[in-house]
């Protein structure tokens, strides 16, 4: 049995008291484990814990609103009908094979598979999952990436057809992430569905305490094999411990408390960088920093003083002070390394005497709204400060996770400070949930019918050179107009114990962990 | 000049507390200390700019010429930020004390001096927010509430006032039965005068001492609620804060929650010093043995 015998030891922090909650928890579960957890030799088995600093509000997958990082936490639960290796390409999954045929997708279903509550997994399942999503009732944050899905269909129990609206080139990109993901009907039908979630994947959901942790046993009946065709998972248990202090997320990936941990700010992972038990591996994923401007009320509504808001910010001194020397500028939600990435798209200069003069003499009152997890709040302070030189009267209020969404959400905020891990899928779920009218994450409360038709533009080709195009045009309109405002790009490298390895990752870093493994 | 007409009873100085406190050693710390947080809180206002000016070309940087005592994690001066603070730290010294002075004298003379059923009531009241430890319960009050000066503020008078009234009440208890009060009562004074004329005055120096505690610890449960972030609210500096900040960044810069620590220090040292000398300076029985103490 490889559990980690280092215990968190209590630390002396903030948050001791939380920490000393968990600590014991784990104890708890550690020992669980120790009585049952006898099967398997060698590499196998195991309790993985994770530290996770961005808990999810429901597990289930249609209404899942953080874009992409729940999908490491559904991952563990949940399969696909397909998937997207890390290449873009797609291999089985749930499905063992499909043919695309215009406005008509067939799949061939895998046989034998059942949920972990025993119900089988066949067309007619499939056929709920997908149409549970476009039905309006269920108000599924995934609807609109199946809005060309028009009916799913079980012709017999092996065989799913798929009816389009028109030919749709990301329907398999999104099958194969969140909107794809097979719930058993049953569990659905029952109610309270998003704390208890029932999938096909490699772990069995096993309790859920907020703001404390999550755990998954291991799925011992599970379909997929290695490929030296030995059982997944690999590992017995695994323990994802919701931690927002980066802190403690840091202080328990060293003393070997957690395994693994999901984005660590630069001043963090620079203090680990000597330390050989841990591996920092840049994988090419970036955090992108916006403060995404309210037009639906004033004083945001006139676009001179969102540019004098862009004017304001010191982007390269935000980054400075919040990431070190460990930071992208990019005009988007755009990488320098993604194909979509335009370098003369330019935001306003930052100039805090023209915004002041733009303004007009009196402090415009603003409230803008954190998030309570480093280095949120010191940004915050910052463009508070920044802001005020440049001829605003900002007021921030740094809220937690679930109360600034709710704000954002009911449109409650001028201005909005957050993050989202980049590069996504397809440039068309960065950008569509927070620029389309009708998008789920659209927080300005935009609506731009120029933008929507260049975001209808571009995913309505599969042309790379037409799609290009396309999404310079709606970066170009989005900074034109300052309706966001995009900070700088902190790295974020995959962060584990040199014992833990396997972990596959999707084409936007977001971990896959049926086929990870703790060395002893 | 205030004549005093009704201590001149003795051959000591005119103001005989005052020159025994200004003998005490450990008023002579602590009165410059205070003089000088109060002088830095009326001179924060002027500095309010450069203790909020930004410098992310000077993040961190230690002690030096341009920055006496460094610059903290977005460059701004820190010792403009201990000065800002001050002002935070005689607001609560002054404003949540004063409040929880006034009102838990009150409820204590009144408990104190009517007795009965309002005595049982108020102090069993006082008992249940006495029997929560100090900072738990401003931290209930403030989760109420809401984080923000106001409210903290709040939240210290709250813990504070109850103090007040147990010490006020016990020391009218034991005044209420003697003949001078007795005689007062017999001859008509109303209650509200008695209580005012009478037994106040005795109070005074109880209540200074009392007062002087107080301050240091709401001071600390103030630097504790903005050391979590429920008081005060930035960009305005305080104390709590600039060390909470400063332990996020120990690694890079020593100094940073050094400093403000110890402003803390000597500001709580003082009061408490302050309140010693006070005692013994009030307290008239005490022979006055070492005139150098």
């Amino acid at each position: 049995m490889a559990t980690p015998s280092s215990m968190p030891p209590a630390l002396l922090s903030r948050r001791a008291l939380l920490g000393g909650a968990v600590a014991t928890l784990t104890a708890v579960g550690l020992t669980a484990c120790g009585d049952t957890g006898e099967r398997g030799g060698g590499k196998r088995g195991g309790t993985l814990t994770v530290g996770f600093d961005n808990e999810p509000t429901t597990l289930d997958p249609a209404l899942s609103s953080a874009i992409s990082s729940d999908r490491s936490v559904l991952n563990l639960f949940y399969d696909t009908l397909l998937r997207q290796e890390r290449d873009g390409s797609f291999v089985p999954a749930l499905a063992e094979k499909w043919t695309v045929d215009g406005t008509t997708v067939t799949f061939t279903l895998r046989e034998g598979v059942r949920f972990h509550d025993g119900t089988p997994f066949d067309a007619e399942a499939a056929a709920f999952n997908l149409r549970r999503v476009i039905d309006p009732a269920t108000k599924s944050t995934k609807a609109g990436a199946l809005k060309k899905l028009a009916a799913a269909d079980a012709v017999d129990p092996r065989t799913l057809k798929l009816t389009l609206r028109a030919a749709d080139p990301l329907l398999l990109v999104q099958l194969a992430h969140e909107p794809g993901m097979m719930a058993s009907p049953t569990a659905v039908k029952a109610g309270d569905y998003g704390r208890k979630p029932v999938g096909t994947g490699p772990f069995v959901f096993d309790a859920w305490r907020s703001k404390v942790q999550l755990s998954g046993k291991r799925n011992t009946a599970y379909w997929r094999r290695a490929a030296d065709g030995g059982a997944l998972p690999r590992l017995d248990q695994v323990v994802f411990r919701f931690v927002t202090d980066t802190k403690v997320l840091r202080a328990e990936v060293t003393t070997g408390g957690v395994q693994l941990v999901r984005a660590l700010p630069p001043e963090e992972f620079k203090q680990l960088a000597g330390n050989r038990q841990i591996v920092l591996d840049d994988i090419g994923v970036r955090r992108s920093y916006y403060v995404a401007l309210n037009v639906t009320r004033a004083p945001f509504d006139d676009p001179k003083v969102r540019e004098a808001f862009a004017m304001a910010v010191d982007r390269t001194g935000v980054g400075k002070a919040a990431a070190g020397g460990e930071f992208d500028l990019a005009p988007s939600f755009a990488t320098s390394k993604d194909w979509f990435y335009d370098p003369s798209i330019t935001p306003p200069p930052f100039d805090p005497a023209k915004a002041k003069a733009a303004l007009g003499g009196t402090p415009v009152p603003i409230t803008v709204v954190a998030r309570r997890r480093a280095p949120d709040p010191t940004i915050a302070e910052l463009l508070q400060s920044q802001l005020t030189a440049a001829g605003f009267a900002p007021k921030v209020e740094v809220l937690e996770a679930q109360t600034q969404l709710d704000r954002m959400r009911k449109q409650d905020f001028d201005a909005t400070l957050l993050v989202i891990d980049i590069p996504r899928l397809d440039p068309s779920l960065s950008f569509d949930p927070y620029f389309a009218s009708k998008g789920s994450n659209n927080w300005s409360g935009l609506t731009d019918t120029t933008l929507d038709g260049l975001l209808e533009k571009a995913v309505g080709s599969d042309d790379r050179a037409v799609r290009r195009q396309a999404y310079v045009d709606v970066q170009r309109r989005i900074v034109g107009e300052n309706y966001w405002i995009f900070l700088h790009q902190p790295k974020s490298p995959l962060i584990h114990s040199a014992k833990l390895s396997g972990i596959v990752l999707n084409v936007d870093g977001q971990w896959r962990l049926d086929e990870a493994e703790l060395a002893s | 000049m205030a004549t005093d007409t009704t201590t001149a009873t003795t051959r000591e100085p005119r103001r005989p507390v005052l020159s025994r406190l200004l003998r005490d050693r450990r008023a002579r710390f602590a009165l410059p200390v205070l003089a000088a947080v109060t002088l830095a809180a009326a001179a924060s206002p002027l500095l309010d700019t450069r203790s909020r000016a930004t410098d992310t070309d000077r993040l961190l940087s230690g002690p030096g010429a341009a920055h006496p005592l460094g610059t903290d994690e977005l460059g701004r001066d820190v010792l403009a930020r201990i000065v800002d603070g001050a002002g935070v730290t005689v607001v609560v010294a002054t404003v949540a004390v004063g409040a929880a002075l006034v009102l838990g004298t009150l409820l204590g003379l009144f408990a104190g001096y009517r007795g009965g059923w309002l005595d049982a009531l108020l102090m069993r009241a006082v008992d249940g927010l006495l029997a929560f430890p100090l900072l738990v319960l401003a931290l209930t009050v403030v989760a109420a509430l809401g984080p923000g000066l106001r409210n903290a503020l709040i939240a210290i008078a709250v813990v504070t006032t109850p103090r007040f009234a147990r010490v006020v009440r016990g020391e009218v208890l034991s005044l209420r039965t003697r003949e001078w009060v007795s005689a007062a009562h017999i001859v008509g004074v109303p209650t509200w005068a008695l209580l005012r004329r009478h037994l106040l005055p005795h109070l005074a120096g109880t209540l200074g001492v009392f007062a002087a505690l107080q301050a240091s610890t709401a001071i600390i449960a103030e630097a504790s609620l903005s050391f979590l972030g429920l008081g005060v609210q930035p960009p305005q500096a305080s104390w709590g804060a600039m060390v909470a900040a400063g332990t996020d960044h120990l690694d890079a810069s020593w100094s940073l929650s050094v400093f403000p620590g110890l402003a803390i220090l000597l500001t709580i040292a003082a009061f408490n010093l302050l309140a010693d000398a006070l005692r013994d300076a009030l307290d008239a029985h005490r022979p006055d043995l070492d005139p150098g103490r």
